[in-house]
């Protein structure tokens, strides 16, 4: 299946189309905040979100990995009332999912979530939501922000993770380049909304392309960055920042790769009715590493503000082959205490 | 919810509801709990090692993680010795015999009993690492041939805390294992056993063990494993041979939650049973 091409002004047109079809997931402003929410109709999304560069501010991990989610209800005398798949199909309205205007480092961030939840034990919960999940990606041809810092985590060219991903090759036009069977059913199914593509659009989307390699510019160089966070472990840089950081875990909330979550139980007044959830978590908690009998394997502030450093930067690459990290600075922009993960790390480096 | 069945096919929360058939004290504040899975067949499928764990369900409290204390050489019943310290453990305690708990697992890489064939142990345990640890002792007992030289060092704070106290006094005078019980302070006076820390039965051990062809095993209190794992060493017994297990914060048991992540390394799966020389350099393990 070739690539398409779809007219800048279409897109509400698609947007509307795929309501019909699917639960739309698109960027909108909640209180002024970019968020990706469900939407009803293309009225609702905020498409100068995606081309005047802005990023949500929660990633998409948060329709596979929400917040809160209900793992499974039960009735204390009756047992299981509503199991893990009835609900994730009621979330979803038993439909299909599409997120639209997905930005390549947030494919990317989709992509280490997906690996780590398919691997050992395939975890239901999230890949039942992540499987059904159409990701619609939008092109960046050049950093959205000052704390844009994908090129160095190498994120803003995923090859997989996404089932369409649209560029921008003139202001009306944009090419609609398939990669999965979800992708090209997408084209397949609307066939009104995408034009056959000319010589001329291939030479325009190579040019873009070029385009978005010149733009994009390495901060710093990840390569040997396992090394030196591990051979830092004892360096007094953790607590320079560990006295500025609140410990709040914002950082860790908007992260597009942060993963880990608790089990909460939650109970009716009556206790005849609950039901177990799962919550995010952050390593930056104190009850994070604790266990029964009061033993806190990371007791300090420092330990815990190394920790995620660690595992980010050390860990998942030595592991799975890629960092925690896809350079959206979320974690700078929404940090209260200011912390810029760009400067630990340039300090560890010691380029800073 | 088994083993042998390939772990892929585990959905994720599936538990199943298991029968507690005895409850007893251990201590003030631990007791052992014997559970049998309700669905007979799924009983015969529950295949596990020692060192493995299990989760606990229930309903309106939540879930915890266990380590198995039985044997899988005895068939049809599984085991658990569990101490009160939260919310969790509180209502379990309030079950009574005959009362049901959803269990899923078994979780994480237990002790490969098979590869110690024919090699001296040494089992060092210290207040509830006698949990774990009862599951690799049954097991020897019931295949005592398959072993050489086995012993067994248990320490206890006082008398009063020894955990599975009347299954080891037993366990001694059977002597299908060297067992020798210590406990730091004998405040009864009464106390037939050895008086004084675990660590100090070790050195006596050098010169009734082949060292190259020794395994020991320790599981206990955080404090325990530097001063045992260092009268190990001065036994000569190689790194790669003495085989720990470790315990860490658990939600899912599934490698996704990311409590139990030491070192680049999930406890849960990769753990809960480590070897001393690949965990040697990890920080903040213990």
């Amino acid at each position: 299946m070739l690539s398409k091409i779809i007219s800048r002004q279409d897109l509400p047109k698609l947007i509307d189309a795929l309501t019909n079809d699917f639960l739309v997931i698109a960027p909108t402003y909640d209180k002024k905040v970019p968020t990706f929410s469900e939407v009803e109709s293309s009225s609702e999304v905020e498409f100068d979100i995606l081309f005047n560069e802005k990023l949500p501010m929660l990633p998409p991990k948060k329709v596979f990995l929400p917040a809160k989610q209900t793992v499974f209800k039960y009735n204390l005398i009756k047992g299981v009332t509503d199991s893990c798949d009835e609900i994730s199909d009621a979330v979803t309205h038993n439909k299909n999912v599409v997120i639209f205007g997905v930005s390549p480092c947030d494919v990317s961030g989709v992509g280490v979530l997906e690996r780590i939840f398919r691997d050992n034990y395939s975890d239901d919960v999230f890949l039942r939501l992540h499987d059904k999940t159409t990701i619609i990606s939008v092109n960046c041809l050049d950093h959205c922000y000052e704390n844009c810092f994908c090129e160095t985590m190498s994120s803003n060219d995923p090859k997989s993770g996404y089932d369409v991903m649209l560029t921008e090759i003139s202001k009306s036009k944009l090419i609609a380049v398939p990669n999965s069977d979800k992708g090209k059913k997408i084209l397949r199914d609307y066939p009104e909304l995408f034009s056959q593509i000319s010589e001329k659009d291939s030479e325009a989307y190579i040019d873009a392309l070029n385009l978005k390699n010149k733009n994009f510019k390495t901060e710093f160089l990840v390569e040997g960055l396992a090394s030196h966070v591990e051979d830092s472990f004892e360096s007094e840089i953790w607590k320079e920042f560990t006295e500025k950081c609140l410990f709040c875990g914002s950082c860790t909330f908007v992260c597009p790769t942060c993963y880990c979550y608790t089990v909460k139980e939650i109970v009716s007044v009556d206790l005849k009715d609950g039901e177990r959830q799962r919550e995010w978590d952050s390593c930056y908690f104190p009850e994070f590493a604790l266990v029964a009998g009061d033993h806190n394997f990371r007791e300090t502030k420092e330990q815990r503000f190394r920790y995620r450093y660690l595992h980010k930067f050390v860990d998942l690459p030595r592991r799975y082959n890629f960092e925690g990290c896809v350079g959206c600075g979320r974690c700078v922009t929404y940090c209260p205490a200011n912390i810029d993960v760009r400067d630990v790390l340039k300090k560890i480096i010691g380029v800073m | 919810m088994t083993a042998s069945k390939d772990k892929e096919e585990i959905s994720t929360y599936k538990t199943q509801p298991a029968e507690i058939l005895a409850i007893r004290d251990l201590t003030d504040d631990t007791r052992y709990f014997k559970l049998r899975c309700k669905d007979i067949t799924m009983n015969k499928d529950f295949q596990y090692r020692p060192g493995q764990f299990v989760i606990f369900s229930l309903p309106g409290v939540g879930e915890a993680t266990f380590s198995l204390s039985s044997t899988p050489t005895r068939r049809d019943f599984i085991e658990f010795g569990i101490r009160k310290v939260g919310s969790f453990t509180e209502a379990l305690f309030k079950l009574k015999k005959g009362d049901t708990i959803d269990i899923r697992g078994p979780y994480g890489d237990g002790f490969e009993m098979e590869d110690l064939r024919g090699r001296d142990l040494i089992i060092v345990s210290g207040g509830l690492g006698a949990v774990p640890l009862r599951s690799v002792l049954l097991y020897i007992e019931d295949r005592r041939e398959e072993y050489n030289k086995v012993f067994f060092l248990n320490g206890a704070r006082s008398p009063k805390d020894m955990l599975y106290k009347r299954d080891f006094i037993a366990m001694n005078q059977r002597q299908i294992i060297d067992t020798h019980l210590a406990v730091d302070e004998d405040d009864t006076g009464e106390w037939p056993y050895n008086v004084g820390f675990v660590t100090q039965l070790i050195p006596k051990l050098g010169e009734l063990i082949d060292s190259e062809n020794t395994t020991a095993i320790i599981c206990g209190p955080p404090i325990m494993y530097k001063f045992v794992i260092q009268e190990l060493l001065k036994l000569n017994i190689p790194k790669d041979q003495i085989l720990m297990t470790l315990e860490r914060r658990m939600k899912c048991g599934q490698g996704h939650c990311g409590h139990c992540a030491v070192g680049g390394r999930y406890t849960c799966l990769e753990g809960p049973v480590f070897t001393y020389y690949d965990v040697q350099h990890i920080k903040e393990l213990i």
